[in-house]
C-alpha cells in the first residue's frame, strides 16, 4: 500500500477525524465511478458513496495496514451496489450484467492517471459534439434533467431524444477509444 | 447501432425488458461482448461524474454527528436517573441544605456523566463488537439488527460481522449460511431459517431458533457456560458436540452425532440427555414423556407420483390435470420476491420424516417431465448428513449441466434420468467445492426444481429416486 495511505489510516486511527477526509477525497471518484452506471443517477450513486465511505470508516479498525486499501475500499462499495440492487429487485440477471463491471472494477488497481486520461478525453470529445448532441449531453448530465424534461427542452418526442442520447453516446465511445489510442501512440 | 449497444444503453437507462436482459446475458457470454459492455458502462461513468463535487464534508459531518448523538444519549441518560434523589432531598431538607444538595449533586452528576460517557462508549462498542462471522452461500441471506430491521442482504461468499442480538435468515429453500465463532464453533443454517446470535454478559453464546434447520460443530465450550439453543419448544445445553437442529412452529427435533446435549422441554420442565446417534422431539404437548430415540434406518428409494395429490408439507407446485393425468406445474413462489418458476418438494426433515431417502453414488433421481418451450432449469437436491456424523457433510447439490433439456421435443411427456454423481456440490464441510464429488452418508430432504422462464410451461407428472446398484442386485 502507498506508505502515505498507510499514514493517513492510522493518524485516522489515532483520532485524527480530519485526516480522513484525505482518505475520502482521494478515492472518492473510483467508488462513484464504480456505482454510478448500475444505479442510474448521480443522486443514487452519491448517497452510497457517502454510506461506502461511513461504512469504511466503522471498519477501519479491521483492515490490515499491509494490505492495499484501494480493493478492500471498492469490495465494500460493490456490496454496497449489489445491496441496493438487491432492496430495488433489481438482482437477478441484472446482477449478472452488472457483476462484470463490477468485478472488474474492484479488481482494477488504483490509476489516477488512467482515470485523469479517460476524463480528458470525454472533455475534448464533449468539445466536438455537434450543438443538439451537446445540448442533450448537457442537459441529461450535467443537470440531471429527465427524458420528458429533456426532450421538452430540445422540443422533440421522448423517441427521438432517447434516440439522439444513444447515438451521442456511442459517438463519444468511439471517439474517446481514439483519443486514448492516440495518447497511447504517443507516449 | 449493434444489438448489444442498444442493450446495454437500455440496461443503463432502465428501459430494457426482462426478455432483453437474458438477450444482453447471452451476448456478453464472450469477452468481446464484455468488454463493449464494460465501455459503455464506464463512459456512463464518466459522464455521471462531470462536474460533481466532493462528498467529503458530508461524509466527515455524518460521522461527527454520529458521535455526537452517542455522547449526548449517555449524558441525557444521566440527567434522567439524577434528577429523582435531588427532588426526594429537596422534599427532607430546607433551603440552606437544597443549596448544598444541589451542589452536590451536581457534581456527582457531572461526574456519573463522565462515567456514563465512558460507559456509553464501551457499551456502544460492545454492542458493535462481531461475536462471530457469517459466510452466506447463496443469495437471499439476511441480516436483521434488534429491531427485525434488515442490516444488510449479503452477497454470496462475501465474510460479514455479525454483531450480538443480529438476527440472521436464509430466506430460500437453496440458501445456505455458515456462522463461524472465535472459538471455531461452527453453525451451518439451512434453506428458510432464521435464528438470533446472542452474547450473554457471562460470555457464553446463545442462539435462538425461530424457524428451520441447523447443524452445528460445537467446539468445547467453557465449564458452567455451555451454548444455548432456545427454541419456542425446548431449551437445549451443548458442550461441545455435533449435533442438528430442527425448528416446526409447535416442536424441536434434535439429533445428536456425537457427544451428548441436554434437551429441556419448555412445556413442564422434563429434561433428556441425547446421546450420540440418537434424537429426541420436544413439543408443546406433555402428553408422551420426552425421550430419545435411534436414528431410524431409511429407505434407498423415494418415490412420488401426484396421484393422492400433494404430499402434506409441499413447498411450492400447482396441482393441475393434464391429458388424464395429475401434474404439478411450477409457480412463483408466495413468500419470496423470487421471479422464478418453482417446483419444491415437500422438507422430509422438517415434516419429521428426517429424509426423502438416503443417496450414494449410484443413486438417479428421475423425472417424467414436460415443456411448453425450452429454458434453463435448475436442479437442487437439499442434502444432509444421516444417521448425522462427525464434522458437517451434506448442503446443496445442484445439476450444473448446461441446456440439458434442450433436445426435449415441445409438450411432450419425457423421462430424464439424472445420475447424482454427476451433480456439483455446492457446499461440502463449509466450502464451495465443483464437480462431481463423493456421495456417502447423506441423505436427501427437498428437491427443488426452477426456471426464471414462464414460457418453459415447466410441469412435472412424477418424481423418483432409484438406487442403481439396488435395482441391479433384484
Amino acid at each position: 500500500m502507498n506508505d502515505s495511505i498507510r499514514e493517513i489510516i492510522e493518524k485516522v486511527l489515532a483520532g485524527d477525524l480530519d485526516q480522513y477526509r484525505v482518505i475520502v477525497r482521494t478515492f472518492e471518484a473510483d467508488v462513484f465511478r464504480l456505482a454510478a452506471p448500475v444505479l442510474g443517477s448521480r443522486s443514487a450513486a452519491e448517497d452510497v458513496t457517502q454510506d461506502v465511505f461511513i461504512a469504511a470508516y466503522r471498519r477501519l479498525d479491521s483492515f490490515d495496514l499491509a494490505e492495499p486499501f484501494h480493493p478492500w475500499l471498492l469490495g465494500i462499495a460493490a456490496n454496497f451496489v449489489r445491496n441496493e440492487l438487491r432492496r430495488r429487485s433489481r438482482e437477478d440477471r441484472r446482477m449478472e450484467l452488472y457483476s462484470h463491471y463490477l468485478d472488474a472494477m474492484t479488481s482494477r488497481e488504483s490509476s489516477p492517471d488512467g482515470a485523469d486520461a479517460l476524463s480528458d478525453a470525454l472533455a475534448r470529445c464533449r468539445e466536438r459534439l455537434a450543438k443538439t448532441a451537446s445540448a442533450a449531453i448537457e442537459g441529461r448530465y450535467d443537470e440531471g434533467l429527465g427524458l420528458e424534461a429533456l426532450a421538452d427542452r430540445l422540443q422533440r418526442s421522448v423517441t427521438a431524444t432517447s434516440q439522439l442520447l444513444y447515438r451521442t453516446r456511442l459517438s463519444l465511445r468511439d471517439c474517446i477509444e481514439s483519443q486514448l489510442a492516440l495518447a497511447g501512440g504517443d507516449s | 447501432m449493434k444489438r448489444l449497444d442498444e442493450l446495454t444503453l437500455k440496461l443503463l437507462d432502465d428501459t430494457i425488458k426482462e426478455d432483453e436482459v437474458g438477450e444482453l446475458a447471452e451476448l456478453t457470454q464472450e469477452s468481446e461482448g464484455q468488454q463493449s459492455l464494460l465501455q459503455l458502462m464506464e463512459l456512463e461513468s464518466q459522464l455521471q461524474a462531470c462536474g460533481r463535487s466532493s462528498i467529503a464534508d458530508r461524509v466527515l459531518e455524518q460521522i461527527r454527528q454520529e458521535r455526537c448523538e452517542r455522547v449526548e444519549e449517555g449524558v441525557m441518560r444521566v440527567v434522567s436517573e439524577s434528577q429523582t434523589p435531588v427532588r426526594e432531598l429537596t422534599d427532607a431538607a430546607g433551603n440552606k441544605s437544597l443549596q448544598f444538595t444541589l451542589v452536590v449533586a451536581s457534581i456527582a452528576a457531572l461526574a456519573a456523566c463522565l462515567l456514563f460517557v465512558i460507559f456509553a462508549i464501551d457499551q456502544n462498542e460492545h454492542e458493535h463488537r462481531a461475536i462471530a462471522q457469517l459466510i452466506p452461500h447463496g443469495s437471499n441471506v439476511r441480516i436483521l439488527d434488534a429491531d427485525e430491521k434488515v442490516r444488510s442482504v449479503v452477497t454470496a461468499d462475501d465474510s460479514v460481522a455479525v454483531r450480538s442480538n443480529e438476527t440472521i435468515e436464509t430466506s430460500q429453500a437453496f440458501d445456505i449460511a455458515e456462522i463461524v465463532y472465535a472459538d471455531g464453533t461452527k453453525l451451518e443454517l439451512l434453506g428458510e431459517t432464521k435464528v438470533r446470535l446472542t452474547a450473554r454478559p457471562d460470555g457464553s453464546k446463545q442462539i435462538t431458533m425461530l424457524s428451520g434447520l441447523v447443524q452445528a460443530d460445537v467446539a468445547p465450550q467453557p465449564e458452567g457456560r455451555p451454548l444455548q439453543i432456545v427454541t419456542q419448544a425446548a431449551t437445549l445445553e451443548v458442550l461441545g458436540t455435533t449435533l442438528g437442529v430442527e425448528v416446526r412452529e409447535a416442536s424441536t427435533q434434535l439429533g445428536v452425532a456425537t457427544g451428548r446435549v441436554a434437551m429441556t422441554r419448555k412445556a413442564d420442565g422434563q429434561r433428556v440427555e441425547v446421546a450420540a446417534g440418537r434424537f429426541a422431539t420436544a413439543t408443546e404437548s406433555t402428553v408422551e414423556p420426552l425421550q430419545s430415540h435411534p436414528f431410524p434406518d431409511l429407505p434407498r428409494e423415494w418415490r412420488e407420483d401426484f396421484e393422492d395429490g400433494l404430499p402434506a408439507g409441499w413447498r411450492t407446485g400447482e396441482l393441475i390435470e393434464l391429458e388424464n393425468a395429475t401434474t404439478v406445474q411450477a409457480i412463483r413462489p408466495r413468500r419470496s420476491n423470487s421471479e422464478r418458476f418453482v417446483i419444491t418438494s415437500h422438507n422430509a426433515w422438517q415434516e419429521g420424516e428426517h429424509a426423502l431417502c438416503k443417496i450414494d453414488r449410484d443413486s438417479v433421481l428421475h423425472l417424467r417431465i414436460r415443456q411448453r418451450a425450452f429454458a434453463r432449469i435448475t436442479i437442487m437436491i437439499g442434502t444432509r448428513s444421516y444417521p448425522p456424523a462427525r464434522g458437517r457433510v451434506g448442503g446443496n447439490l445442484f445439476y450444473t449441466k448446461k441446456a440439458w433439456n434442450e433436445d426435449l421435443p415441445p409438450d411432450t411427456w419425457k423421462t430424464v434420468s439424472i445420475p447424482l454423481k454427476d451433480v456439483a456440490w455446492q457446499m461440502k464441510q463449509g466450502k464451495r467445492v465443483n464437480g462431481p464429488s463423493e456421495l456417502a452418508g447423506i441423505a436427501a430432504y427437498l428437491i427443488h426444481i426452477s426456471t426464471e422462464n414462464e414460457d418453459a410451461g415447466l410441469t412435472i407428472d412424477r418424481m423418483w429416486i432409484t438406487n442403481e446398484a439396488e435395482a441391479n442386485q433384484r
